[in-house]
């Protein structure tokens, strides 16, 4: 390894690289890549894993560039689930039960472990300005933080979750040299969870204005007459069932004639009666992804559990209004300050909303225009950036 | 886009019918009234929520959609079931609908299936990986597909808006579509591929004569049914690729084969003469290209990608197995200006026709009608 530039700033998200799909990763990578335009000097350290189901080992160990970023790799030991005590363990912490510190310890260490990388960070430790974890739940960051030290701080992406209430990680939190969170409910919840005095500030990410073509989407998978959209993960956790019930339910019930598109990972169970109606894209290039923001009548986002919702902020840039779920702080907060668009706790609700925003469309282009005016205003990358730099300065580093 | 469906207004004055006018949004405001509203209809049917078994197992019973389903869309839809149904398994819910003797035969199926498994397992197996496998091709068959179609498309140029601004210059106004239109008198079932904005479908209904227009842009298709007119919301050659053989009495397209890629046009052609009827009528109006104003008119148009000359459409015509296919110029928007240049040159080119012969025709040619109409037969 060549010498590290003075004042380099080291990421060290699980996964890195275009073909990675997840927030905290996007996150981390488009704010190390405005980072690395502005010309401060910043790396990535990260594991050869892709997969976040099997984390094996899909990118080569060692060291490239990705526009211009110094990428360094090293081989990763996955989520020991298979081992009947982790499985166990794993159970008992998402039921809520008193899990042991030991046990939480040995829990950890089977979610995700690079020897290779706790190594480089020994060795190197004093060379970077800082190293940025991310997020907060895997073995990396959990360790990483420890190695790290007074140099460690962490993007947690955290939600309100059973392992978000370990003590390892209320541990790690108040240890940390700074927390950068991504939005004001995330950083409520830490406080809640960790103490009123932890170090932290918020930061989010930026934003770059797009020009989503709608009618190139439409014509690229034949969807023609309303739709509504749905973007990321496929899974209980992300509450996708729900919506394809309530989804379902609307179509009953409205008589309208309507289609849901759903792009991202995992599987997508389609009731067979409305098949005609639900779309499932599957994985997405980042173009159409974007065109589809713009050809969609509403973005639905059914999770509660999200610490920015890139997501619906995207949507919003695209002018689309957004419909999420009420008991989602962070989506709550931002529909609240932007005006762009409404929330559901329920069915009735749900119906009510979705109702509202395909009936009056007035209404829904007004909303989202708002929203679009509220990511324009608050998620400027010049904005992002002053907020981290502010961060680092408020944190001594 | 099709008409959506009024709400079912029920329960009376009592109801609150959220209304945003022009004020300032407030969300919370919004979701106040949403909540009145909600409590004030505290049972009505719409807020009872099915499981999705439940649906499922009723199947929908709204009426189906009659909108066109293009083929891109039965391709996502077979791929979503053939996703599905991949993964070959022995392991599927056993149990038994009697009541006494049930869990004794769920038990003696249980048993069965452990005892088979090693068998079916080798044969699943070899499915399994079979349907992989073609799975595999028919998504990369799938991406290339969609990639070409997001390579073809002309990308962000918004066609109402265009032809909003443009369009009574050379697309042909309502007015200079009646004469085509009046060909059709007596055809019952006539089909516009490529509607635009309606212009001949409004002709065609002044003529009295009934006519279903076939268009491929939603915003397009959508201005025309907002002002009463038929028209599909579909690919011209994927509505003519579905249509029954020789299931057509009468078609009308303006620019053919001037857009999309160049085999678009045979191939329109090749499906036109297979799905029209017996002694069908064909009328197609496109640009001159040999006329000043009709190239003119072309170059303007961003999506124009060549013209086809009048001579050329007719022989593609008479392959395609078209009889009595023949052109002649028809007006187009700037007429005026086009009669205007003939006329002026007319003393002055007679003088020079002694000194040049054949000037006379080249500048006749050269301020031609913008359009030209060919009228064929099947």
């Amino acid at each position: 390894m060549g010498g590290v530039p003075h004042g380099t700033i080291a990421f060290v998200p699980l996964r890195y690289g275009d073909e990675v799909v997840g927030g905290a990763e996007t996150l981390a990578r488009n704010l190390a890549e405005e980072l690395h335009r502005r010309g401060w000097p910043v790396e990535i350290i990260t594991t050869c894993a892709l997969d976040p189901y099997t984390w094996e080992d899909h990118f080569p160990p060692g060291e490239e560039y990705i526009r211009g970023i110094k990428v360094t790799r090293f081989p990763v030991r996955g989520r020991v689930r298979t081992k009947r005590r982790v499985f166990l363990l794993e159970r008992s912490i998402n039921e809520g039960r008193r899990v042991s510190r030991r046990k939480q310890e040995y829990w950890i260490s089977n979610v995700t472990f690079s020897e290779g990388l706790y190594r480089f960070l020994e060795e190197h430790r004093e060379d970077y300005r800082a190293f940025i974890f991310t997020p907060y739940l895997f073995g990396t960051t959990y360790t990483g933080m420890r190695i790290a030290r007074e140099r460690g701080l962490v993007i947690p992406c955290l939600h309100d979750e059973p392992y978000a209430r370990l003590e390892i990680f209320r541990e790690m939190m108040r240890r940390a040299r700074g927390i950068l969170f991504n939005s004001e409910p995330e950083m409520e919840l830490a406080r809640r969870l960790y103490g009123e005095d932890i170090r932290g500030m918020v930061v989010g990410m930026g934003f770059d204005d797009f020009s989503g073509d709608a009618e190139r989407f439409r014509a690229k998978f034949d969807l023609q007459g309303d739709m509504i959209l749905y973007c990321g993960r496929r899974e209980r956790a992300k509450n996708t069932p729900l919506l394809l019930r309530y989804f379902c339910n609307y179509l009953e019930r409205s008589g309208r004639d309507l289609k849901l598109v759903l792009t991202g990972a995992g599987e997508v169970s389609t009731p067979y009666a409305y098949q005609e109606h639900i779309v499932d894209l599957g994985y997405v290039s980042e173009r159409d992804k974007l065109d589809a923001y713009s050809a969609a009548s509403v973005l639905v986002h059914p999770s509660v559990n999200e610490s920015f919702s890139i997501i619906v902020l995207e949507a919003w840039l695209a002018g689309t209004p957004c419909l999420v779920h009420g008991r989602c702080a962070v989506n709550r907060h931002h529909v609240e300050r932007s005006q762009g668009g409404l929330w559901f706790e329920d069915w009735p609700h749900f119906y009510e909303c979705l109702d509202l925003l395909l009936r009056d469309r007035a209404l829904a282009r007004r909303m989202g225009e708002e929203g679009r005016s509220y990511v324009l205003e608050n998620y400027s990358w010049d904005r992002v950036i002053e907020n981290f730099e502010r961060a680092l300065d408020e944190f001594g580093l | 886009m099709p008409d959506m469906p009024d709400m079912p207004e029920e329960g009376g004055d009592a109801v609150e019918d959220i209304r945003i006018g022009d004020e300032e949004i407030d969300v919370k405001e919004i979701m106040s009234r949403i909540d009145r509203r909600i409590s004030s209809r505290a049972g009505a049917p719409e807020y009872v929520e099915e499981p999705l078994e439940e649906l499922d197992r009723k199947g929908r019973r709204v009426e189906k959609s009659e909108m066109f389903r293009g083929p891109m869309q039965e391709l996502a839809l077979s791929l979503q079931f053939a996703r599905t149904y991949a993964e070959v398994t022995a392991d599927y819910a056993i149990g038994s609908r009697r009541k006494v003797v049930g869990p004794l035969i769920a038990l003696v199926k249980r048993v069965m299936r452990k005892l088979m498994r090693p068998y079916m397992e080798a044969v699943f197996q070899q499915q399994r990986e079979f349907n992989r496998q073609l799975l595999q091709i028919v998504e990369q068959l799938n991406q290339l597909i969609l990639r070409d179609r997001a390579r073809s498309h002309p990308g962000q140029v918004n066609r109402l808006e265009f032809l909003e601004r443009w369009g009574p210059d050379f697309d042909g106004s309502v007015e200079m579509l009646g004469e085509a239109a009046s060909l059709f008198r007596g055809f019952s079932g006539l089909v516009e591929l490529g509607a635009g904005r309606g212009e001949f479908l409004e002709a065609a209904r002044r003529a009295g004569i009934e006519a279903t227009g076939i268009e491929g842009d939603p915003d397009l298709a959508a201005a025309c049914q907002e002002r009463g007119l038929s028209v599909i919301l579909a690919d011209p050659l994927d509505y003519l690729e579905q249509a029954p053989p020789k299931s057509i009495p009468a078609v009308f397209a303006r620019e053919l084969g001037e857009r999309g890629a160049a085999q678009d046009l045979h191939y329109a052609l090749t499906l036109m003469a297979g799905r029209l009827e017996k002694g069908a009528l064909a009328v197609f109006i496109n640009r001159r290209p040999t006329s000043f104003f009709g190239a003119e008119a072309a170059f303007r148009d961003p999506t124009v990608m060549r013209l086809i000359h009048p001579e050329t459409l007719v022989f593609l015509l008479k392959q395609a197995g078209f009889a009595g296919a023949d052109f002649r110029p028809y007006p187009g928007g700037e007429e005026g200006k086009a009669q205007q240049a003939r006329e002026a040159a007319a003393k002055a080119l007679a003088e020079l026709e002694k000194d040049a012969p054949g000037i006379g025709a080249a500048w006749e040619e050269f301020t031609a009608p913008a359009l030209y109409l060919v009228e064929a037969r099947r």
